[in-house]
């Protein structure tokens, strides 16, 4: 076996520099892009053509083959029912919020739980939809790379909430994707400014991209990136401009279209809307086919009457995130612009008036997202490259348990910062009670009828006690990505429900992996050898994980029993490794990850013992 | 996991258990160890170093919170000297207070129907001055004289204020959204 180099405390334990191909994908409404950070500098990939932006458009054909971006939005007046513009919408959501997306010229297949649509390729979910866009950059981003990914900080609105934000994690895993990081667009855009300017201070990101807006408030200082608060709403975007443009013509026009006409009348609007914000009027006109061309003409000042409310709204929810955060809107530094549908003029001069000083646009608003994730993303890849920041987000939305009469008693309140875990104890109502419905919801609103409804699930075994005298324990825990978990426990007897919660649109593990399976050719086999290279990999990346550690920490935190037997445990995953039975592979790894666990807690220890005693040299130092 | 709801915050930072507590100093003490630990730092490294890495961050986190409000912080430390602010309840509250509880009341609710913004914003900011002058005393209370059933109602009256001034800034918001 190859002997293992413990070295002395207190020297150097850097360890070996391998630079992992990562990258940051703002996985947008209307449009996607991929950025990296090579050589300390950040850039977007393009694509063969040259073009950094992707359109969001996925078209299947007859033969069920996907096509994505320009391809499929310049196909899509030939087969408007199978071409799929701002499929975000729709992520994390079920067939009850479609009511609110008005006509779609979609088969929408019926069913409880996640909305599937009728493809040529069979019922598919908006997870499998966006995860032909994440294909698409994947490849793009491996050819520029020139190596496969190790993974990738993937960009939601801020404001999305836990079934949106395991939508987004599952596509990404559909697409190969190893995710990183789900990160908040408002905050990526912060990144890339402050890392970009060295700012300290407040600051407002407005982000008011295709379909969502989101307002985040953050403080910049001494490398730290603090969201304070955050609002937004997530049916709220560029689209809605486009759609007031749309019915303003027809309403003037008497025109009446066909859903698939009506989509094709919302390009024209869309590229009226970003005419009018370099020129002062421009003529909206479409062809309806037979009789004459109907046309009308429209002026800023109009469009911006037309679009008021929807300004409004967006002012509305900074107010808010501002009084969340404690500050008023002349005491924010910088107002920074992000997303598409930011470069109205309405509403930069409406953000103007609101803070009082004007927006800071320097970076792209299209771009300044997926650039702040790629910085991001190199970061969680373990490649610093000398960059000393951290940041710490916050939970958007309230997170809560509905109790008797169907109220929500709030267990985490929106704005808390990541990550979380926080417990709450409950009892039961009547006498010998056995069995308890939980019921997690998530949302600002009294009733747990009007928020969003997360999971359910029963706690079953309690011992049949006297009503109020049963303790049961419900933990919940919201990791750095914003993704829930819960578990419950029975604490007298210590009857342990562990029941980590799925989300009631969400998709299983066995789900991803039969998705895998039937998106590849070959099925079964190349998915079982996938999920074998998959594993190895992970397998060896914990050997390398354990012995950097070992290397690290080893001598001053173990004895010399532990890491003899840790040695041993890595060696043996190692042998299981040579061969590829999938079964050895994974029992070694769990061997050795019972070993890991309670090392790296008191590797955690020392590191905030150490915290606490850096400080105290300072002081007498200082 | 569990023993965190045990756990003393105080602690969790290696300050002393005190209600008065320089917010600077707990903010540069918390952000520095939130430096180390965070799972961002510990991203690139394997499973059980990010378990610990969430576990540790989410322990100071909800340290943090506490500490940061007066009203948890007071409720914390008292709790950490055995009592229980709510259960201290029994206690009336001074008659004063509560007419001056109910009075807020009454302004709140006519200025919320009378859509009177301006009234709202004075009644928020009066809120929040009341708030101040509460905290000064139980300074006082807490750390000087350490009568702590005096702190407890001190603290009950801190919830009281909590909850309107909470009701003052839905009414502002409510109106915004209108």
């Amino acid at each position: 076996m190859s002997l293992l180099q413990i070295l002395e405390p207190g020297a150097a334990t850097e360890e070996p520099v391998i630079r992992r191909l990562a990258v940051g994908i703002d996985l947008g409404t209307t449009h996607s892009l991929v950025a990296t950070l090579d050589n300390g500098q950040v850039r977007v990939l393009l694509n063969d053509a040259g073009e950094a932006l992707l359109p969001s458009v996925v078209g299947f054909q007859a033969d069920g083959r996907a096509q994505v971006g320009r391809a499929a939005r310049e196909a899509a007046i030939h087969n408007p029912g199978a071409t799929f513009h701002s499929i975000k919408r729709f992520m994390g959501r079920g067939t009850a919020d479609l009511a609110q997306a008005g006509p779609l010229p979609y088969q929408v297949v019926e069913g409880d739980g996640m909305i599937r649509f009728q493809t040529p390729r069979g019922p598919l979910s908006p997870v499998e939809i966006s995860a032909e866009i994440l294909k698409v950059l994947r490849v793009r981003a491996e050819a520029a790379l020139g190596g496969p990914l190790h993974g990738a900080v993937i960009t939601v609105p801020a404001y999305f909430d836990d079934g949106q934000r395991q939508a987004t994690r599952d596509a990404a895993r559909l697409a190969g994707i190893e995710v990183l990081r789900l990160l908040n667009e408002p905050t990526a855009a912060a990144v890339a400014y402050g890392l970009d300017k060295g700012s300290e201070g407040i600051f407002a990101i407005y982000d008011l991209g295709g379909g969502t807006f989101d307002l985040s408030i953050l403080r910049l200082r001494q490398g730290v990136f603090e969201v304070l608060a955050t609002a937004g709403n997530t049916a709220l975007g560029g689209d809605d401009f486009d759609r007031r443009l749309a019915d303003w013509f027809l309403a003037e026009t008497d025109l009446a279209l066909t859903p698939a006409a009506y989509s094709e009348l919302l390009a024209h609007a869309r590229r009226a809307k970003e005419a009018l914000s370099t020129v002062e009027a421009v003529e909206l006109a479409f062809d309806a086919g037979a009789g004459p061309r109907p046309a009308c003409r429209i002026t800023r000042e109009q469009f911006a009457a037309l679009t008021a409310d929807l300004v409004q709204k967006t002012l509305q929810l900074t107010r808010r995130a501002l009084r969340d955060a404690g500050f008023t809107p002349a005491e924010v530094d910088g107002v920074v612009l992000v997303g598409g549908a930011s470069r109205m003029p309405q509403v930069r001069a409406a953000v103007a008036e609101c803070f009082g000083k004007p927006p800071l646009i320097d970076l792209d608003p299209d771009q300044v997202v997926a650039l702040g994730a790629a910085i991001q993303a190199n970061v969680l890849a373990g490649n610093r490259d000398g960059e000393d920041w951290l940041l710490l987000d916050v939970i958007p939305l309230s997170l809560g348990i509905e109790t008797m009469g169907g109220l929500v008693e709030k267990i985490i309140p929106r704005n808390s910062t990541l990550p979380i875990a926080r417990a709450q104890d409950f009892t039961t109502f009547k006498d010998g009670q056995t069995a308890m419905g939980l019921h997690i919801v998530q949302g600002e609103r009294d009733l747990a009828a009007d928020c969003r409804s997360l999971a359910r699930f029963e706690l079953r075994g309690i011992p049949p006690l006297a009503a109020g005298a049963a303790r049961i324990q419900v933990l919940f825990q919201v990791d750095a990505d914003g993704l829930v978990s819960v578990s419950a426990t029975e604490e007298s007897t210590g009857t342990g429900a562990q029941v980590v919660v799925k989300p009631s649109y969400g998709l299983s593990d066995e789900d991803i992996t039969r998705m895998l399976a039937d998106s590849l050719a070959h099925a079964q086999d190349d998915a079982r050898a996938r999920i074998l290279a998959e594993q190895k990999v992970e397998a060896q990346r914990l050997i390398e994980a354990t012995r950097a550690a070992l290397n690290a920490d080893g001598a001053a935190l173990l004895n010399d029993a532990e890491i003899a037997a840790m040695l041993q445990a890595v060696q043996h995953l190692e042998d299981s490794l040579a061969g590829s039975d999938g079964e050895a592979i994974s029992l070694a790894k769990s061997a050795l990850d019972a070993l890991t666990d309670p090392f790296a807690a008191r590797r955690m220890d020392h590191n905030i013992r150490t915290a606490l005693a850096g400080r105290r040299v300072q002081e007498i130092g200082g | 996991m569990t023993a965190m709801v045990a756990s003393d915050y105080f602690a969790v930072f290696d300050l002393p258990p005190a209600f008065a507590q320089d917010p600077t100093e707990l903010e540069r003490r918390y952000l520095e160890m939130q430096t180390r630990v965070h799972p961002d730092r510990h991203a690139h490294q394997d499973a059980a170093q990010r378990r610990a890495a969430v576990e540790q961050a989410a322990r100071i986190n909800e340290a943090y919170r506490n500490l940061k409000d007066p009203l948890t912080r007071s409720t914390h430390l008292l709790a950490l000297r055995g009592v229980d602010v709510l259960s201290a309840g029994s206690i009336p509250l001074p008659a004063d207070f509560l007419f001056q509880q109910m009075s807020w009341h009454e302004d709140l609710e006519a200025a919320r129907k009378a859509g009177d913004q301006d009234r709202l914003a004075r009644l928020a900011e009066s809120l929040l001055a009341e708030r101040e002058r509460l905290v000064q005393m139980l300074i006082r209370t807490l750390d000087e004289e350490r009568d702590d059933n005096a702190a407890a109602q001190r603290v009950r009256q801190l919830m009281f204020l909590r909850r309107l001034i909470e009701q003052a800034q839905a009414a502002i918001e409510e109106w915004e959204f209108s």
